[in-house]
């Protein structure tokens, strides 16, 4: 009675199917699309090794279809109607894995420090003008969205030695992380990110005498830890100092924490270990004491998991929704602008290495000695 | 305006005197309350007919001799709740090969009608409207391609969010053969753009690739969410048939009986013919490395008659083609 139209269905169905499988002959481990850091009680003090990732259930991206069955009368019998975006997603999912599986270590981090829950924040920002417009000029949102999705942030990119003698990386990651020439820049986005904090606190009647770079205590040395926030809660009186920091997710010291976690920012969890460590010793003695807080993000955009319980728990209650999605996405914002502009500055002001083959030495060894 | 206490504004009245107000949220369940009775009155006065209608688009599935009747009973009946039958904007076809009836010789179509946007008829009409869509929506990428070249961020956003929704719900409509031939031209209009806005046509193949591949992922995954229609045609088509025969009031006998005939039906023989190619290629290699670009040409949709047999029947087939052999096929009109 229905002609073609049951064949059809069928087919279509194959063809979900088809596109929901991911083939491979050979193995290639656990895949960051199918991990997760085990969980920890304490997420600064117990963190987990690198490539950890053996036997983690699927967890991290949307959750996509458990596969597609086969046939109309499964479709019909199951429990749930499986909707479009869940059959999209099961497609979507194994073609990125089909394109994450031969790619190298450091590639698989660059990629995964631009998945998660609200990576898709800064794609979506509205440019409109003023200071937290979201507004980014046309070049570098070039370069920050070809950083996105893989590719050179500049056309026609070649190795390049950079004028701190390093050679750099086509994807120009040396200048997100590791050069020393672009610590200025670093220190621009620095200051952008703490100043954002500081002002969302400051509108927010639960917090008082919010203070970003606060000046050393009287008394106090050079040398002496200097945190980069200092607020007071107004329930409690209690002092709460923050110091913020971005790190280079795909530096090598993080690569394989960020390759195997697409939902926890290994790097970041690791800077908070860092930061609580560094300065919780030293708080001063008080009553009420002083609370010391991470405020750490990823340079590709991935908030702390201590930095996000913070700022959950500090723009609580009614205003938490509007507040803290807008302080994320501004900072996510803050985050890939000036990424995009330490990587064009560092091309711009990086010499081309022509055929030169990798191996070489940089071309101003000489005048290091 | 209406005064309360203390002279103050108790409540703001906007008096509308005809329809619904643009942009009211109510609007279309208020439009679909004052048309119900008349919608209503028309199925009771043509039992044989099927009266379907969404927002103020009304289609009637009925014998051909019988839609001139239609007509005039929507525009009588219309007229007791105030609605105004437009007969310039009505359209009526057959999937049964005829001569135009002489009582409908403005509306009738010959080779299909476009229903809420979406074409149906024969294959040649089908093809030609998809045609159609795909150049209409080059001219919005092209527009949108068009902006200063500083506003590449308003660019992207423009083309994820304004061009690819309107394709999504074609794709759910369309025969799925149709919907790959708009998907692959949306995709390659989108791609081609998108290689331009981001400075990467004169990039080395492989750089291209790569871009255009993590571009179709969507956004959270790391991609840009551009360039992936070719792949969700077989999700939309699916997806769009298990929500009108799961859905909780469906009213059409005929799909009742669709949706018992695929909840008894195990797999059916002709698809795994039909779905040619439906599997990826084989030989790709070991590590997966072979683009969903690639995977194009062989994405399991049904392929020509020549390629699938005699007894293949036309991919482009719409689903009222499923009526029994040797029974003239009702019209649609729709208004």
């Amino acid at each position: 009675m229905w002609g073609p139209l049951l064949p059809r269905l069928q087919a279509c169905l194959d063809a979900c199917a088809a596109n929901a499988t991911f083939y491979t002959g050979g193995s290639f481990g656990a895949s960051p699309f199918e991990s997760v850091d085990p969980q920890s009680t304490d997420p600064l003090l117990s963190l987990p090794p690198p490539l950890d990732t053996a036997n983690v259930p699927a967890a991290g991206l949307p959750r996509a279809v458990e596969g597609v069955p086969g046939t109309c009368r499964a479709l019909m019998a199951a429990p749930t109607r499986l909707t479009q975006r869940q059959l999209a997603e099961a497609a979507h999912v194994a073609a990125a894995r089909a394109l994450l599986a031969p790619l190298s270590m450091s590639a698989r981090a660059r990629w995964a420090a631009c998945c998660g829950h609200d990576s898709d924040v800064w794609p979506n920002r509205l440019p409109c003008g003023g200071p937290h417009g979201g507004a980014m000029t046309g070049s570098e949102m070039k370069a920050a969205v070809r950083l996105w999705v893989g590719v050179s942030p500049v056309p026609q990119a070649s190795d390049r030695e950079c004028r701190c003698g390093q050679l750099a990386d086509q994807l120009g990651f040396h200048w997100l992380g590791g050069c020393s020439h672009s610590v200025p820049l670093r220190t621009f986005r620095h200051t952008a990110v703490l100043h954002r904090v500081a002002t969302v606190l400051r509108a927010d009647s639960r917090w008082t005498g919010v203070m970003a770079d606060p000046p050393l205590p009287a008394g106090a040395q050079a040398p002496a830890l200097r945190p980069d926030l200092r607020a007071t809660r107004v329930s409690s009186g209690a002092p709460v100092l923050g110091d913020v920091s971005v790190v280079a997710s795909t530096a090598a010291a993080h690569v394989s924490r960020t390759a195997c976690s697409l939902r926890v920012p290994g790097a970041a969890r690791v800077r908070e270990a860092e930061k609580v460590g560094k300065y919780t010793p030293h708080l001063p003695a008080g009553d009420p004491p002083h609370t010391f807080t991470p405020l750490v993000w990823e340079a590709c955009g991935r908030v702390g998991p201590a930095t996000g319980s913070f700022l959950s728990s500090a723009l609580w209650e009614e205003n938490h929704r509007e507040a803290l999605a807008g302080l994320l996405a501004h900072v996510f914002l803050i985050l890939w602008r000036w990424n995009a502009r330490m990587v064009l500055s560092g091309v711009a002001n990086s010499f081309r290495m022509g055929r030169v083959p990798l191996a070489a030495p940089p071309l101003v060894a000489h005048l290091l000695d | 305006m209406d005064e309360g206490d203390g002279g103050l504004p108790a409540r703001l009245v906007w008096r509308v005197e005809r329809g619904t107000q643009q942009g009211d949220m109510l609007g279309s369940l208020m439009h679909a309350l004052a048309l119900h009775p008349a919608l209503h009155a028309i199925a009771a006065r043509h039992e044989r007919c099927t009266v379907l209608g969404l927002r103020d688009d009304v289609s009637v599935i009925s014998p051909v001799d019988e839609l001139a009747a239609v007509l005039r009973s929507a525009s009588e009946l219309g007229a007791q709740v105030d609605v105004e039958l437009a007969p310039a904007k009505c359209a009526a076809w057959s999937p049964t090969p005829r001569a135009p009836p002489s009582d409908l010789p403005t509306q009738w179509g010959t080779d299909g009608l476009t229903y809420s946007g979406i074409p149906v008829g024969g294959d040649e009409f089908v093809t030609a409207e998809v045609d159609k869509m795909a150049a209409a929506q080059d001219k919005v990428v092209r527009a949108v391609a068009s902006l200063q070249p500083d506003a590449a961020q308003a660019q992207l956003l423009l083309l994820r969010m304004c061009t690819f929704p309107l394709t999504t719900y074609t794709l759910r409509c369309l025969p799925p053969a149709a919907a790959k031939v708009l998907a692959a031209q949306v995709d390659a209009t989108v791609r081609r753009e998108l290689l331009r806005l981001l400075g990467a046509e004169t990039d080395r193949r492989e750089t291209r690739k790569t871009l255009l591949s993590r571009a179709a992922l969507p956004v959270r995954m790391g991609g840009l969410g551009l360039g992936d229609r070719s792949v969700i045609v077989p999700a939309a088509h699916i997806a769009s048939w298990m929500a009108t025969l799961r859905a909780a009031d469906v009213s059409a006998p005929a799909l009742h009986e669709l949706a018992r005939a695929l909840s008894a039906a195990l797999a059916v023989p002709a698809a795994r013919a039909l779905a040619g190619g439906a599997a990826r290629p084989a030989t790709a290699d070991a590590a997966g490395g072979t683009s969903p670009a690639e995977w194009r040409g062989a994405s399991g949709w049904p392929g020509s008659a020549a390629t699938t047999g005699a007894a293949a029947p036309s991919p482009l087939a719409p689903p009222l083609a499923a009526a029994p052999v040797g029974t003239e096929l009702p019209a649609s009109l729709a208004a």
